[in-house]
C-alpha cells in the first residue's frame, strides 16, 4: 500500500468529515463536560520537588548535582548518555536536599533529586522574551529541543518525513489537558506546529481534533485565520490540514490514528520514525514551542485531576516533581478515602500506594477513583458473552486469545495476531466476568516474544 | 492510608456490568411473568416453581461446598430453577421439576464445568429430558380460573388442539381461531370487551379487524406452561432487558422475522387457506415462543459471539420453530429447535469470530 495516496482530502473539504475508528471502541463521557469547563490553574509551587532522573523509555539519566548544591530554576541537573536522550531540568530554584531512590507509578525505580524551594525565580513572574526561531538551522532546532528536555521517546527528530499528526484527541476518559491546551493556547501551538513543520519537513500535516470538541475546534481556527492575517503563514510554506475524529477510546492512540491516516499497522520493533510518521501531542507541540521560541524547558506538566474523592477537580499546571500529596491539598483535599489513586488514565495508567510519589513528565492525569467509578468485581467464568469482541478496535477474539494463552498454547495466540493487541484495556473493561485480559495479553507477549526470538521451529509443548 | 489503597493491572477502572448482575436482573424481570402463571393457574404452579428453584440452588451449592468455591451469587442456578418452572405445566407432580432441574444442573451443566462451559441450555435441556420421558403428565394443562370458574384440566394447549383438528380429524377452510372457537375453547369475558373496545376505537378507523380471542392469548388466560403463556409480561420484560443492553437484540429480531414471514407465507397451507394466509399473530403468542426466543435463544453461553452469528442462529432457529410446528409432532416447536441451533454455536463461531478457522 502505498501510503502518501490515500489521505484525507484538504483542509475545507474535511472540516465536514468526521473519521470513525473502523472497528470497535468505546464511548465514555464521564465528568469530561463538568472537567472541560475548568481552565487550566496554576498550582502552588511545591516546597520540596522530586524529580526522577529517568528517560521517558525508563533508562536512567546521569546526576549532574550533589547535595548541597543550589539549583536556578530550569538548571539543568540531569544529563542523558545516548544521542537522542533528554536533558533533565531544576523545575524549582532551590537546594538539593537528598538524591535518592523512589517508586515511580510504572513499577520501576529510579534515582530522584529532591529540591527544597528556596533563591529566586528567573522565569516566574517576569515577562518572557520571545525569541526568532525560522532563521534557525535544523541542527540548531534539533540541539535545542533535546537541551530543553522536549522530544518525546518515540518521536523523530529528523526529516524530512512523510506525515506529522498532532494529535489533540484526548487519551483517555476523564483526562481534558490537551482540550483546555486548545483553548488557551492555540496561538502557541499553532507556532509550534510550525516549528516542528521545519525541523520534521513533513509532507503533509494533520491536526487531529475530536468531533465534538466544537470549541477547540474553533479556537485552532481562528488562530490558523489570524495567522493567515499576519501573513506568517507562507514563511514555512506548509499547510495544516484540520481533520475530525469521532470522541471513542481508544481513536486517540498513536496506533489507532497511524492506522486511520497512515493505513499502516504499528508494528513492535518498528518505530514511527522509520515509518516515516510522527504524531506528537498537543502538550508536546506547546513545549516545542516553549523550548524554541521561550528558551524554557521543560518543567511543567498539564495535569487533570479528577475522581469522586477529591474535593475539587481541576486541569492544573504543575511543576515537574511536585509531590501528589501537595496537589491533593491544592485540590482541597480528599472527600473520601479513594479504592485507587491512579497516575494517568483510567484505562493505561498506573495505581500508586504512596502519595508522595511525585508528578513526571508523562503524566497526564491524576484520579482518586472511588468504588462506585471502579466498579470491581471477582473474577468469573467466561460467559461467552462477545463483548470483547465487540469493542476490540484491532478485531481480535479476546476472549480466545487469552483463552489460548491461559493454557499455554502461545504460537496459537500468535498465529490469532496476539501482537497487534495496543493494551488499551476495552476488552478488560466491558468484561462483565472481570478477566484479566491486559494483564494476561502482557503474559502472552512476554512469551510469545520469547519464542519468536528461540525461532524454534517446532511446535511447543503447552507447559501451562 | 496507604494502606487502603489498591493495587491492580489495568485497566483501572470498569463497566458497571457484571455476570451476576446481569442474571439477577433477567432473574427480576421474569418474575412477574412466573406470578402471573402462579395467579392464573393456583398454587400448585407456585409448588412446581419452588420445587425447581430449590433443587437447582441446592444443587449448586452442594458442588460449591465440594469445590469449596461458592457460585450461588451467581444468580445462574436461580435463573435455571426459575425457567425450568415456568416451561412445565401446572399440572406436574413435583417430582418432574425436581428431576428436570437435577438434569439440567448436573448433567447439562456442572459436567461441563459449570457456568459458561456448558454448550445447550441447561434450562431448556432439563425440559426436554421431562417432556421425553414423562410425555403425558407434561401434556396435561390447566383452563386458568377466570376463563371457566372451575378449575378445569385439559389436554391440550391452543396448539395442540390445532394439530389433532388439522391431522386427525382433517378439519379445512378455517383460521386458527375459527377453529379453536368452533371446538369449543372457551374465552374470558375480558376477551370480548377489550377487543370491542380495541375494534371500535383503534382499528376500526384504520380499516383493521381484531378477531376475538387474541386478547385471552395476549395475557395468558389459555392453557399452557406455567410462565409462559403472558405475551405482554414477557415483552415488558425483554424491553427492559435489551434496552438495557443485557439480552441481545440480535436474536429475537432474527427469530422473529424469519418465523414470521415464513407462518405468513406457508402457515395457511395446512389450513386449506392457501399462500400468505399464515396467522403470524396466534402463532407468536402460542406455544411458549415468546418466552422462547426471548428468554431461551439469547442465552449469552450457548448462542454466537458475534452480531452475524447470532442472527444467524436466530434465523435458523426461526425456521426450525416453523418446519415443527407445521409438520412435526410436538406443537411447540421452539424448544427444540433452540437445542437444535445450540449444537451449532460452536461452528457458527468457528467461522465467524476474528482469528484462524483452522
Amino acid at each position: 500500500m502505498d501510503p502518501g495516496v490515500n489521505y484525507p482530502e484538504k483542509a475545507a473539504g474535511s472540516m465536514n468529515r468526521i473519521l470513525r475508528l473502523p472497528k470497535g471502541g468505546l464511548s465514555l463521557h464521564s465528568q469530561k463536560d463538568f472537567l472541560k469547563g475548568l481552565p487550566i490553574r496554576n498550582a502552588v509551587l511545591p516546597p520540596l520537588a522530586i524529580v526522577p532522573l529517568v528517560q521517558p523509555d525508563g533508562s536512567e539519566v546521569a546526576c549532574l548535582v550533589d547535595v548541597g548544591e543550589s539549583v536556578q530554576e530550569g538548571a539543568l541537573i540531569g544529563k542523558g548518555k545516548g544521542k537522542h536522550s533528554l536533558h533533565i531540568h531544576a523545575p524549582i530554584p532551590g537546594t538539593v536536599r537528598e538524591i535518592r531512590k523512589i517508586p515511580l507509578p510504572r513499577g520501576i525505580e529510579a534515582t530522584a533529586v529532591c529540591i527544597e524551594l528556596g533563591g529566586a525565580f528567573d522565569r516566574l513572574g517576569k515577562k518572557e522574551a520571545v525569541y526568532p526561531w525560522k532563521g534557525l538551522s535544523h541542527r540548531e532546532l534539533k540541539n535545542l529541543l533535546i537541551e530543553k528536555g522536549i522530544a518525546e521517546g518515540d518521536f523523530t527528530l529528523d526529516g524530512p518525513i512523510e506525515l506529522l499528526i498532532v494529535n489533540g484527541m484526548e487519551l483517555e476518559p476523564y483526562l481534558c489537558g490537551e482540550y483546555r491546551l486548545l483553548l488557551e493556547r492555540s496561538d502557541a501551538i499553532l507556532e509550534g506546529i510550525r516549528i516542528l513543520q521545519k525541523l520534521l519537513d513533513p509532507a503533509r500535516t494533520l491536526v487531529v481534533l475530536e468531533d465534538n470538541d466544537l470549541q477547540a475546534q474553533n479556537s485552532f481556527k481562528s488562530s490558523l485565520a489570524n495567522e493567515r492575517e499576519q501573513g506568517k503563514e507562507s514563511l514555512i510554506g506548509k499547510e495544516i490540514d484540520l481533520v475530525l475524529v469521532e470522541g471513542k477510546y481508544p481513536a486517540g492512540d498513536t496506533e489507532q490514528l497511524v492506522k486511520l491516516f497512515f493505513h499502516q499497522k504499528v508494528k513492535p520493533g518498528r518505530s514511527l520514525g522509520e515509518m516515516g510518521v510522527a504524531v506528537v501531542n498537543v502538550a508536546t507541540t506547546l513545549g516545542v514551542f516553549e523550548g524554541v521560541a521561550l528558551r524554557k524547558p521543560l518543567m511543567e506538566r498539564i495535569i487533570t485531576v479528577s475522581g469522586k474523592a477529591i474535593k475539587r477537580p481541576a486541569n492544573l499546571k504543575v511543576r515537574i516533581g511536585t509531590p501528589l500529596l501537595d496537589i491533593v491539598e491544592e485540590c482541597g483535599g480528599l472527600v473520601q478515602i479513594p479504592m485507587k489513586v491512579v497516575c494517568g488514565g483510567p484505562f493505561r495508567g498506573f495505581g500508586i500506594f504512596d502519595l508522595r510519589t511525585p508528578v513526571t513528565r508523562d503524566m497526564s492525569g491524576i484520579l482518586f477513583l472511588t468504588k462506585d467509578e471502579i466498579h470491581p468485581g471477582v473474577r468469573t467464568p467466561c460467559i461467552n458473552c462477545g463483548k470483547c469482541i465487540d469493542v476490540c478496535p484491532e478485531g481480535l477474539h479476546p476472549a480466545k486469545l487469552f483463552k489460548w494463552i491461559d493454557h499455554g498454547y502461545f504460537r496459537e495466540a500468535l498465529e490469532d495476531s496476539l501482537l497487534d493487541c495496543t493494551e488499551c484495556g476495552c476488552c478488560a473493561f466491558v468484561c462483565p466476568s472481570r478477566i484479566p485480559l491486559v494483564q494476561g495479553f502482557q503474559v502472552g507477549k512476554f512469551h510469545a516474544l520469547k519464542l519468536l526470538n528461540a525461532k524454534s521451529g517446532h511446535k511447543d509443548q503447552p507447559n501451562g | 492510608m496507604d494502606e487502603t489503597l489498591i493495587i491492580t493491572g489495568t485497566p483501572q477502572i470498569y463497566n458497571r456490568t457484571t455476570t451476576a448482575r446481569m442474571i439477577w436482573t433477567v432473574c427480576f424481570w421474569l418474575v412477574p411473568a412466573a406470578l402471573w402463571g402462579v395467579y392464573l393457574y393456583g398454587i400448585g404452579a407456585l409448588k412446581i416453581l419452588l420445587a425447581s428453584i430449590v433443587t437447582s440452588l441446592g444443587i449448586e451449592g452442594g458442588i460449591g461446598l465440594l469445590k469449596k468455591e461458592s457460585t450461588l451469587q451467581d444468580g445462574s442456578a436461580c435463573l435455571t430453577g426459575l425457567l425450568i418452572g415456568m416451561l412445565l405445566p401446572p399440572t406436574v407432580p413435583l417430582f418432574i421439576p425436581i428431576l428436570a432441574a437435577s438434569f439440567s444442573m448436573l448433567v447439562v451443566k456442572w459436567s461441563f464445568g459449570g457456568l459458561g462451559k456448558n454448550w445447550m441450555n441447561p434450562a431448556l435441556a432439563g425440559w426436554a429430558f421431562v417432556a421425553l420421558s414423562f410425555p403425558d403428565q407434561m401434556r396435561t394443562w390447566l383452563f386458568p380460573a377466570m376463563v371457566r370458574g372451575v378449575d378445569a384440566v385439559t389436554s391440550s394447549t391452543p396448539l395442540s388442539l390445532l394439530k389433532n383438528k388439522l391431522f386427525l380429524e382433517g378439519v379445512k377452510g378455517a383460521s386458527p381461531m375459527e377453529i379453536l372457537a368452533g371446538a369449543g375453547f372457551p374465552r374470558s369475558l375480558m376477551d370480548g370487551t377489550w377487543t370491542d373496545w380495541l375494534n371500535g376505537k383503534i382499528l376500526e378507523p384504520l380499516g383493521i379487524l381484531l378477531p376475538p380471542g387474541y386478547i385471552d392469548l395476549f395475557f395468558g388466560f389459555t392453557p399452557g406452561a406455567i410462565g409462559e403463556t403472558s405475551a405482554f409480561l414477557l415483552l415488558v420484560g425483554t424491553i427492559a432487558l435489551i434496552g438495557k443492553g443485557i439480552l441481545p437484540w440480535e436474536v429475537p429480531l432474527s427469530v422473529f422475522s424469519v418465523f414470521g414471514t415464513l407462518v405468513f407465507l406457508f402457515g395457511g397451507l395446512p389450513y386449506g387457506l392457501g399462500w400468505g394466509a399464515g396467522d403470524v399473530l396466534f402463532q407468536f403468542f402460542t406455544g411458549g415462543f415468546l418466552l422462547g426466543a426471548f428468554y431461551m435463544a439469547t442465552d449469552l453461553v450457548t448462542s454466537p459471539l458475534t452480531r452475524v452469528g447470532l442472527l444467524l442462529y436466530g434465523a435458523g432457529i426461526g425456521g426450525v420453530t416453523f418446519l415443527i410446528r407445521m409438520y412435526g409432532g410436538p406443537g411447540e416447536g421452539i424448544g427444540f429447535a433452540i437445542l437444535f441451533m445450540n449444537v451449532f454455536v460452536p461452528l457458527l463461531n468457528r467461522f465467524l469470530t476474528p482469528g484462524r478457522k483452522g
